[in-house]
């Protein structure tokens, strides 16, 4: 694109003309072509006068300019300062060259097309109108553009010079590689913290920031101007600088020292605190900070293994990465589809090939039963994709070696620890560990926080409940447009997840996590535990503690657990003292537990307060449960009662917020009709008659509940019979 | 993190992170759960599963209490406490070398240790980031320690690997694939490799990196440890990193 003419040695040196050597200009005088190798000039502005070897003019390191006038060569001198410097195209990220190509291909596209309207309406003979023929080019590109886009885009064309990499450079945000410090002030701190925070002995970053306070008032806010003395050696004036023992008066009595200076603005501490930890984490200087004040081995272990796990990943399931996020969508339930809220999704990821291994996606906040839920979905082959209408595969699966947690507390809980303990089955299959991230830095989750980002950016992108940024907000109405049921998003979700392992992934060589994942077990397979009953119990809860049998069974939340089976329980151990259980229980249905002794599963256990007259247990949650203690304890102030008495209490909370629903439906059902009547009509109804009307429907709904209710059909009667069967 | 949480079964304390070292838990060979607080102590926990010799250890066994010079009551908990297959017991501690030798509490509470240890008839002893492995030695352990549960070792392909190498000197493994025809899958085929060599029934060199960016390192080289080959259950060989 930028070729230089190319000119022969006589065109060049001719008598009279100017040649720039060394950035001195001089005048040809004399110069024979038959004696080639020797001429003589005469400088610019003297009558001083020199002789020149071409072997002089033409070595590689001289940079010589020929000239056939000197107005000529100052010009093109001119324009050679003006140049910007030459880009390395590599240094620049891919997709910042991928938008100059398509500017550059853009812009000669349109001149084409221009061009060729042109040609055609002067044969033609037609009137040609530029502002047309280039709109007119614009949209017969294949991604049309807009006339103002186009001369954006030929501005930055002819502005770089059509050069790919000097248009990439330029297309970086204008604060890249700046700071909002000033370069003086970060001078200042980047000086203060290679003397004294890399010190042996090690200072602490308080008392490195009180000694640059210190400094910065010594020396009365004056510092190096190190903009302007920057590619000079000014270590001299540094350490005098630093030395607090020297007044600054003096260096500013001295007008060549005193012009060196500037003033300068100390950052807050909080900044500089900030920085440090920056600069702490930091490879090079920043590393040899680190090393020099916590030793190399330090080092390695906190950074080098884990800043590099992507590459010395070997194998797939080697580390699989685990996190939490609050689906950015919301839904609606399936009673009444009024918005629920959002969802919080956990998944797992595997740093070798970039799949996800499973995911959960819960009510609640994340809990034991996120990260739990998520595992089991991992370490088993999914096969439940038919029918949820994915006709990708999933194939990854197995038990994690290292899975890599945040500090959440229920990543903490004993539940999950023993829920490893019995994965790895004594030794049989994978031992799995929990290795936790240190807190407060976010980047060993860096592969699992991306994830999320994507999901997120599609999740905003597809869904009419989805939650989006402030000033996006106009776009919709995140809970007017909320449609979605749980398992819709579960759906969605899953086929988000499929998509993503079958897209080439610009970390895998352009391999799609599904093909890495693929190639990963041609050298290795997993072998997962089968998920027998007992496995199954071990990904419920565990309670924190353990139970004795008493006369009731065991007891837990209140409950009395017991089965027939578990007759054998109430024996003694071998040391003939009272034996010890741990229990899991499914928080979504306390009417049963698992029984465990040292790892093994005994059996389950029904709570008999909540066995029915045909047999079977009412199905109540932890959250019903704890609702109805509460509210029992508040009615019989602050009393434990019986347990059968918050039972009642626990039918009648449903009954209660049941009730509640469906007056809640009605009304806005009324009032949903009532705007339509009144529609464009003031609103005239008084407080009075507002009350009066939401009297009438309370009442309307409680005779509407009282039908269908049959009086012999009370749950409360059956709960008593039992209770009286089982107390 | 301030939250306080009882430790595991059989440790004394529940270890932290204070910021900047990673800390985690395992299941060790007898399916108790052990805590490790850095990425050095986490390479004495493969060594130790490793090591034949050892049948059972714990992390975070015991707090001791002792006078420092200055006559102040301090107090230690050692990092692990092993159980030797002959009947021996050993406390081990990890620490940094140039923290050991830096700071003076340290060597006191070894001091400390050791008179404990001596008392009682164990034995203390005391890694540091220049005794544990590195570099490809810990690689290959973080890679194989994976493999070391009893479901890779397939019978049939341990004795498929066995009678494959058994005519060969060092080999690379996919050598000796290519040179017959496979009738099996090979991801179960190379689990079992894994959890021969894990246990030393094949030898390789632990200073060379055996698998690099998801294949076998092209100098990597396998051979049958003879004496073992016949006698597989033992399960003794060389170790890696042994304790100074």
């Amino acid at each position: 694109m930028n070729n230089l003419p190319s000119h022969s040695a006589t065109d060049m040196l001719q008598v009279g003309h100017w040649l720039q050597y060394s950035g001195s200009l001089f005048e040809i005088t004399a110069w024979d072509a038959k004696n080639p190798l020797e001429m003589e000039v005469r400088e610019a502005g003297s009558e001083t006068r020199r002789s020149f070897t071409l072997l002089e003019l033409f070595t590689p390191d001289a940079a010589v300019r020929f000239a056939p006038t000197k107005a000529v060569l100052i010009a093109q001198t001119a324009q050679t300062k003006t140049c910007p410097e030459v880009v390395n195209a590599a240094s620049l990220p891919t997709h910042l060259l991928q938008r100059a190509e398509n500017i550059i291909a853009t812009v000669e596209a349109v001149q084409n097309g221009i061009d060729r309207t042109r040609q055609r309406q002067h044969l033609s003979g037609e009137t040609f109108s530029l502002t047309e023929a280039t709109r007119q080019a614009c949209q017969e590109l294949p991604t049309p553009i807009s006339l103002s886009g186009y001369y954006k885009y030929r501005k930055l064309y002819r502005a770089h010079g059509a050069d790919r990499a000097r248009l990439a450079a330029a297309l970086r945000r204008t604060t890249f590689g700046k700071s909002r410090i000033d370069p003086n002030a970060q001078h200042f701190v980047d000086t203060i913290i290679r003397r004294f925070y890399r010190s042996n002995p090690p200072l602490r970053a308080q008392t490195v920031y009180a000694l640059g306070q210190q400094l910065w008032h010594h020396n009365r806010r004056w510092w190096l101007n190190y903009q302007q003395e920057a590619g000079q050696d000014c270590s001299d004036l540094i350490d005098r600088l630093l030395d607090a023992r020297q007044e600054i008066d003096s260096l500013l009595a001295d007008p060549k020292q005193g012009s060196r200076l500037t003033q300068i603005q100390l950052p807050s501490r909080s900044w500089f605190y900030g920085y440090v930890s920056w600069f702490s984490t930091q490879p090079g200087e920043g590393a040899q900070t680190y090393i020099a004040r916590h030793g190399k081995a330090d080092w390695e272990a906190n950074f080098l293994l884990f800043d590099r796990f992507s590459q010395t990943a070997t194998l797939p399931l080697q580390y699989v990465f685990a996190d939490h996020y609050k689906l950015d969508v919301l839904h609606v339930d399936d009673e009444y589809r009024e918005p629920l809220g959002r969802l919080w999704l956990t998944a797992l990821i595997d740093a070798f090939s970039r799949t996800v291994l499973g995911f959960f996606l819960a009510y609640e906040d994340p809990n034991i039963e996120s990260i739990q839920g998520a595992l089991q979905h991992a370490i088993w082959p999914k096969i439940n994709l038919e029918t949820l209408g994915i006709d990708l595969p999933w194939v990854c699966f197995g038990v994690p070696q290292k899975l890599s947690l945040d500090n959440a507390w229920a990543h903490h809980s004993y539940s999950l620890e023993d829920l490893g303990r019995s994965l790895a089955a004594g030794g049989l299959y994978t031992q799995m560990e929990l290795v936790f991230r240190p807190p407060y830095q976010a980047r060993y989750g860096a592969l699992i926080e991306r994830l999320f980002g994507n999901l997120a950016g599609q999740l905003q992108e597809r869904l009419p409940g989805a939650v989006l940024k402030p000033d996006q907000r106009h776009w919709h109405n995140s809970s007017q447009g909320a449609c979605l049921l749980y398992r819709d998003l579960l759906r969605l979700i899953t086929q988000m997840v499929v998509d993503y392992l079958h897209t080439p992934h610009r970390e895998l060589n352009g391999l799609t996590p599904h093909e890495k994942w693929l190639a990963g077990l041609q050298l290795m397979t997993p072998v997962p535990p089968p998920l027998t009953p007992q496995l199954e119990r071990c990904f419920w809860r565990l309670h924190p503690e353990t139970r004795v049998v008493t006369q009731s069974g065991l007891a837990l939340f209140g409950l009395h657990y017991w089965d027939i089976a578990l007759a054998g329980l109430r024996g003694r151990d071998r040391q003939g003292g009272r034996r010890h259980f741990n229990l899991r229980y499914d928080p979504a249905d306390v009417s049963r537990v698992a029984i465990f002794e040292h790892g093994i599963w005994l059996g389950d256990g029904y709570a008999r307060e909540l066995r029915l007259p045909d047999g079977s247990y009412e199905s109540a949650s932890l959250w019903e449960l704890q609702m109805a203690k509460d509210l029992t304890r508040h009615r019989t102030a602050g009393q434990n009662p019986r347990p059968h008495s918050w039972l009642i209490h626990l039918l009648e909370t449903r009954e209660l917020i049941s009730q509640r629903q469906a007056e809640q439906k009605l009304i806005r059902r009324k009032v949903q009709q009532l705007r339509t009547r009144r529609k464009g009509r003031p609103a005239s109804a008084t407080l009075a008659e507002r009350q009066a009307l939401e009297s009438a429907q309370v009442q309307e709904t409680e005779q509407v509940l009282a039908s269908r209710l049959p009086e012999d059909d009370d749950p409360r009667a059956r709960l008593l019979d039992t209770l009286k069967e089982v107390l | 993190m301030s939250f306080k949480r009882k430790p595991p079964p059989g440790n004394v304390r529940r270890v932290i992170s204070l910021g900047k070292n990673f800390s985690g838990v395992t299941t060790n060979k007898q399916g108790h759960l052990v805590q490790f607080e850095s990425e050095q102590e986490r390479k004495l926990i493969l060594l130790l599963e490793r090591d034949p010799t050892v049948s059972d250890y714990r992390s975070q066994p015991e707090t001791i209490q002792f006078l420092n010079a200055e006559g102040r009551q301090r107090r230690y908990t050692p990092d692990f406490q092993v159980w030797r297959t002959e009947g021996c017991i050993e406390w081990h501690e990890v620490t940094v070398a140039s923290r050991r030798e830096a700071r003076g509490s340290l060597q006191e509470r070894e001091m400390a240790a050791r008179a404990v240890c001596e008392q009682r008839g164990w034995c203390y002893l005391v890694h540091t980031d220049e005794t544990l492995p590195a570099g490809y030695e810990y690689a290959n352990l973080d890679f194989l320690a994976a493999f070391r549960a009893e479901s890779f070792a397939d019978t049939t392909s341990q004795s498929w690997w066995l009678a494959h190498l058994s005519a060969q000197d060092k080999v690379h493994p996919m050598q000796v694939l290519a040179q017959v025809e496979i009738n099996r899958e090979q991801g179960t085929l190379f689990n079992s490799l894994y959890h021969l060599l894990w246990y030393g029934v094949v030898q390789m060199d632990w200073q060379q990196p055996l698998i690099w960016c998801g294949d076998f390192h092209p100098e990597a080289r396998i051979w049958l440890s003879k004496p073992l080959a016949a006698d597989l259950p033992k399960r003794s060989s060389p170790q890696p990193g042994r304790p100074a």
